[in-house]
């Protein structure tokens, strides 16, 4: 058993933090913890937590993508502008929607891993590739309608639960179900602890690494769709914030930046604790620049922790 | 007092392997009168040190006077490291005292040990390998100009005259030092901590990755060392080496200190006894011939680069054939090329089918495992458990369909954790906290777990201690026995030597012959590796 707490203790504290966080400001303002609002917050924090699921695979390997921001905003945009709004359409939209954002990652994991790229400079130009790309074939006005499937999806519940959280509970058990009682998470933590080991160990370093990107690639467009569903319609920049939440989730959630341990379940973890303090910040009425300030402090003191963890090791 | 008695009148005797004499450096004391029972030069009383869970120093002593050369012997995890690391501020000890000189020191961190007089080589090379050699020989001790910037040219002088004042082939200061094979590098972190004018002089494993020739190298300049009036502590493996160089040895057990007494006094024997606490019967086991007709591994004029010229050689079931030759002539190479880490021309069969090796991956499926030499960067992912690192290679083993099996998982990492004998708490302790040769046998489970038929050992021994060499030599020969065929090469000639049925020796990425049987011997491989015959 203490073992066990030893283990986990990572784990644990995340999950303290979210539920202290939480229970601090419920007495603050009693309508916090409503199962209403409750419901709310979970919403907000799937789809941070789907877009963190690839951001954990990549931080595990060490790299870093920043080019989800825009990954989520093509496939919210595809997903109400390709399709006019119809569900018919959805039939070839949705496969294809994701079939390209994984392209997109497989091409940041491509050159990462066999053409030596620096990660936070191939991820931060593709990023920048696709924004523009996207301004230049929307001409800058995007708009459009979710279809009503899509809409349902991110906005509608099931005996009282949301779509939104269903689909993100099966996602949550897969990944966990690959990062630790399947082949490829051996494959992945090791890649991410010392890629010698691993290459001297008969794994195949550049495709485990390549495989990450993609999977990064995949969840941020499943987010992007259940993002415009939730919205209801699409913008330019609409995933702007996913960038800094999904890195933050993964940070907060207890895997080191350096590479090489993690838990998708911590990054839950984390994704709640970025939504409950965003929703704190917007609770107290500060100004939005303030609000912004405090959450990028957050987030500040939750790598220089994991940087310190990395460092004892 | 041991060491001070006969000495009571203590001259600095001044001599150097050739007999020519020698001339210190620093202007010593000539004739100390020292009081009957007065303390030692250097004493360390009462040190204890914990760690979660295990008690590494338990009150132990060391005391040493100027001019001996301390051999510090025990097995791995008998608390060397630990006094070592306290001794030179990377451990606080929890209770205890040093002295020097009869002032008491405080040691906070490593920057005050070197500020202190206290310098140390360790066995993990602590050189940055994208920096140049000079950089790296007074890393931090930079003369820079008032502007701040580092004088090159000045560096570049200090460093050629630190490879004079020590005698060595000199190394172009500004080449990399991940350019340079091990033993270069070892010989450079040993003149990184001569640089330092330390009086009190650490050697933990320093000779372990030098060949022959380097390793008399540094033993004329400890012995030199001494002389000027330093204190060495030399901890090494290796006995022979001990007995030749070491005035006195202090043997720790289980975290604290069994015996101290002058080396005259001290036979081989008895000193592996004490470092046991059991007597341990033949080191090396009987040489028997396990050779059979099939042949596993055969190489036709295979090169690779500068490196590797032209190798054919075969390697029969059941056979260990050493590698030998002096060091760094292309032995790293063979066994990379054997496991798909350097590209290669030629022909290559195993088990009579013509492959290409073209990366690790194909040769495990081939039944190939490698034992690699550095155990933290290429043997060990030393953040994760035991279990993790021992399946690691053998993935396609505990798979039923896509999910990992649990059970078969366990059955492998318990099979392996009975093997190899390997003493750890549980599967799911962390590699790293393991000590050395636990740490190697983890290596060994893992590369093992692969149920290969061919198994390349290079250095496998390094910094491992005397009873777990001697589980490994039994292990590998009940290999030999099962059929196995086994590459063995080995920076100790005497373990080749006692090891092998055969050895190829290497020269310049040349077999330039073949050592059989009967003839094997010190002297016939350094014959053959010279270009001569086996007599």
């Amino acid at each position: 058993m203490k073992m066990k707490v030893q283990r986990h203790q990572t784990l644990i504290v995340s999950y303290l933090i979210a539920v202290i966080l939480f229970a601090a400001i419920s007495v603050y303002k009693p309508g916090f913890a409503s199962i209403d609002h409750i419901r709310v917050l979970c919403s907000e924090a799937a789809i941070i937590g789907v877009v963190a699921i690839g951001q954990t695979f990549v931080i595990i390997t060490g790299g870093i993508d920043l080019s989800v921001a825009w990954m989520v905003g093509i496939a919210a945009i595809m997903v109400t502008n390709t399709t006019h709004g119809l569900d018919e359409n959805l039939i070839w939209a949705i496969p294809f929607i994701l079939i390209l954002t994984t392209l997109f990652g497989v091409v940041n994991g491509f050159c990462i891993a066999y053409l030596n790229m620096p990660p936070i400079v191939m991820t931060l130009g593709m990023n920048t590739v696709l924004q523009g790309g996207l301004v230049a074939v929307t001409q800058g006005a995007p708009g459009g309608a979710a279809p009503a499937f899509v809409k349902k999806m991110g906005q509608g519940s099931v005996i009282g639960m949301p779509y939104l959280i269903l689909i993100w509970i099966v996602l949550a058990a897969a990944v966990t179900l690959l990062l630790f009682k399947m082949r490829y998470g051996r494959e992945l933590f090791a890649v991410g602890n010392n890629a010698t080991v691993a290459a001297y160990s008969g794994i195949s370093v550049r495709k485990v690494t390549l495989t990450a990107y993609a999977v990064s690639g995949l969840t941020a467009g499943i987010a992007g769709m259940l993002l415009a569903g939730k919205v209801g319609q699409s913008y330019l920049g609409i995933g702007d914030n996913f960038q800094f939440q999904s890195i933050a989730a993964v940070a907060i959630g207890g895997t080191s930046l350096m590479g090489g341990n993690g838990n998708y379940l911590g990054t839950v973890a984390g994704a709640f604790t970025i939504t409950i303090i965003l929703a704190i910040l917007a609770a107290l009425n500060l100004p939005f620049g303030v609000q912004k300030m405090a959450y990028g402090i957050v987030v500040l003191f939750s790598v220089l922790m994991s940087v310190r963890k990395g460092l004892r090791k | 007092m041991n060491g001070a008695e006969g000495r009571t009148f203590a001259p600095f005797i001044f001599r150097t392997a050739d007999g020519t004499g020698f001339k210190p450096h620093v202007p010593v004391r000539i004739g100390v009168w020292k009081e009957e029972n007065s303390m030692a030069d250097f004493e360390m009383k009462n040190i204890t040190k914990s760690f979660p869970g295990v008690k590494a120093l338990d009150n132990a002593h060391f005391t040493a006077d100027k001019g001996e050369i301390v051999a510090l012997l025990g097995e791995n995890g008998a608390g060397k490291s630990t006094l070592i690391k306290v001794l030179c501020g990377e451990h606080k000890a929890d209770s205890g005292e040093i002295y020097f000189e009869g002032r008491p020191l405080k040691i906070h961190g490593t920057k005050s040990a070197i500020k202190q007089g206290i310098c140390a080589v360790y066995q993990e090379l602590s050189l940055i390998p994208d920096l140049t050699v000079a950089e790296n020989l007074f890393l931090g001790v930079y003369d820079t100009a008032i502007s701040g910037r580092v004088s090159y040219q000045e560096l570049e002088k200090k460093t050629l005259e630190l490879f004079h004042k020590y005698g060595v082939d000199v190394i172009d200061p500004w080449t990399k030092v991940s350019a340079l094979p091990l033993p270069k590098r070892q010989m450079l972190e040993i003149l990184k901590a001569l640089s330092k004018d330390g009086e009190i002089i650490i050697f933990d494993e320093a000779t372990s990755a030098l060949s022959d020739r380097q390793a008399s190298w540094l033993m004329d300049i400890i012995r030199n060392l001494a002389d000027e009036g330093k204190i060495i502590i030399f901890i090494s493996h290796r006995l022979d080496e001990i007995k030749a160089l070491c005035t006195k040895v202090i043997v720790y057990r289980s975290g604290t200190d069994v015996a101290d007494l002058p080396m005259e006094e001290a036979d081989a024997d008895q000193l592996v006894t004490l470092m046991l606490g059991r007597e341990i019967g033949g080191y090396y086991p009987q040489k028997e011939c396990f050779t059979k007709e099939e042949v596993l591994v055969s190489m036709k004029n295979v090169s690779s680069g500068h490196k590797l010229k032209d190798i054919n050689l075969d390697l029969k079931a059941g056979e260990i054939l050493g590698v030998g030759g002096l060091a760094g002539q292309g032995q790293a190479e063979l066994f990379m090329a054997l496991f798909g880490l350097v590209r290669t021309t030629g022909h290559i069969r195993i088990k009579g089918k013509d492959v290409r090796l073209k990366n690790p991956r194909t040769c495990i499926r081939e039944g190939i495992a490698l034992i690699p030499e550095d155990r933290g960067l290429q043997g060990l992912v030393l953040a994760q458990s035991i279990r993790e690192n021992i399946v690691m290679a053998a993935l396609d083993r505990i798979m039923k369909g896509i999910f990992i099996s649990e059970q078969k998982e366990k059955e492998i990492v318990d099979e392996m954790i009975k093997t190899f004998s390997i003493k750890a708490e549980s599967p799911e302790t962390i590699a790293g906290t393991l000590s050395g040769g636990n740490q190697q046998k983890v290596v060994l489970g893992k590369q093992l777990a692969t149920k290969p038929d061919i198994l390349l050992m290079f250095d496998i021994t390094r910094g491992v201690d005397v009873g777990t060499k001697k589980e490994m030599f039994n292990v590998i020969k009940q290999y030999a026995e099962e059929g196995k065929g086994i590459l063995f090469y080995s920076t100790d000639m005497e373990e080749l030597v006692n090891v092998c049925n055969s050895i190829v020796v290497m020269n310049q990425g040349k077999i330039a012959g073949r050592v059989d049987r009967e003839l094997i011997s010190r002297e016939n491989i350094l014959r053959v590796s010279v270009g001569e015959k086996a007599v």
